[in-house]
């Protein structure tokens, strides 16, 4: 009787097969796990935009018709979702004038992005007029 | 009688494909669970960006008002009525920049915050105008306005507003409501006229 020889897989075959297998598990893991951060990121951008635009109409309104910034309005951190947002507030006068005064006003946040900290700046000019 | 050689797995292959079987198992279940909470994510509707949208619309609008004869600024707490250019869209192939007034309103039974576009023809024949939903699930909608007093010399906010002329700011806040989870929204815009 003639031994008929079985065509099957080698253990190296099987192997390497696995290791193919598992680069592309891990690409396709890595694809998610970026499309899940650049999601999150453009979300907490989008809440940091709005933030920063309400904090320096708040700066502004302090600035233009008061004349002052009180302690809290130069540092402070808030929580959104299980987020930690800091923020820093520094500002200069650019020109005083008897009646009139020009500042610049520099506003830092920063926040933690996955592995990554994120960072966005907002500047502005702000007028005091005595009325 | 001749030997016959069986071709066939050692335990020690059999133990590591076990092994790699495994491994690559919860790979693929990671991998799979991952993409489900991903769709998860991705399904839900964005409010962040919706809200961002309606903001930016209304701050366009509020930032172009302007003083037209016959055409009030007019506001309470739900309600909002600017004279703001508008893209008179009566005829679409010819689309015009013109004066008008946009109305913006809040329905706390239907939950909804609509705006209302009506360009000088409209207002002329007292029609309804174009009305287009913007925001839906709005839990909460609130307007406020910026004012002056030059007796006091004082700023402060009231809750409508019905004098002549523009406030000095509109702040709206907005909370809205998904799967049980409440948002909480907040915009001050300068109308720049008023200054």
């Amino acid at each position: 009787m003639k031994l008929r020889k079985i065509k099957s897989l080698s253990f190296v075959e099987l192997m390497l097969s696995v290791a193919v297998l598992s680069l592309g598990i891990t690409l396709v893991y890595q694809g998610f796990l970026t499309s899940l951060g650049g999601y999150n990121y453009c979300i907490d951008y989008l809440i940091v935009q709005n933030w920063l635009d309400e904090k320096l109409w708040e700066i502004q309104d302090k600035l233009s018709h008061y004349k002052i910034l009180l302690t809290e309005d130069k540092e402070g951190s808030f929580t959104i979702g299980n987020k930690r947002f800091s923020w820093d507030l520094s500002y200069e006068l650019i020109e005083g004038m008897k009646d009139m005064s020009l500042y610049q006003v520099v506003l830092n946040i920063s926040w933690r992005e996955g592995f990554k900290k994120v960072k966005t700046q907002r500047a502005s000019y702000i007028i005091y007029k005595e009325r | 009688m001749k030997k016959f050689k069986k071709n066939s797995f050692t335990l020690i292959e059999i133990l590591l494909t076990s092994s790699l079987i495994l491994i690559v198992g919860l790979a693929v279940y990671s991998v799979l669970s991952s993409g489900l909470t991903l769709f998860k994510r991705l399904s839900k509707p964005y409010l962040e960006e919706d809200v961002s949208i309606f903001f930016t619309k209304i701050s366009k609008e509020l930032r172009n008002a302007f003083p037209y004869k016959g055409i009030r600024f007019l506001g309470d707490s739900h309600n909002l009525k600017i004279p703001t250019l508008i893209t008179s869209s009566q005829h679409i192939s010819c689309l015009t920049v013109e004066p008008g007034e946009i109305h913006y309103t809040f329905d706390p039974e239907k939950k909804e915050v609509e705006r209302i576009e009506k360009d000088l023809s409209n207002l002329f024949r007292e029609e309804q105008g174009l009305r287009r939903i913007l925001l839906e699930d709005v839990e909460a909608f609130k307007f406020k306005y910026y004012l002056y007093d030059p007796q006091r010399e004082d700023y402060f906010w009231v809750d409508s507003y019905t004098q002549e002329g523009f406030p000095l700011a509109v702040k709206l806040k907005l909370t809205l409501n998904y799967e049980g989870k409440t948002y909480n929204f907040s915009k001050t815009i300068t109308i720049p006229i008023s200054e």
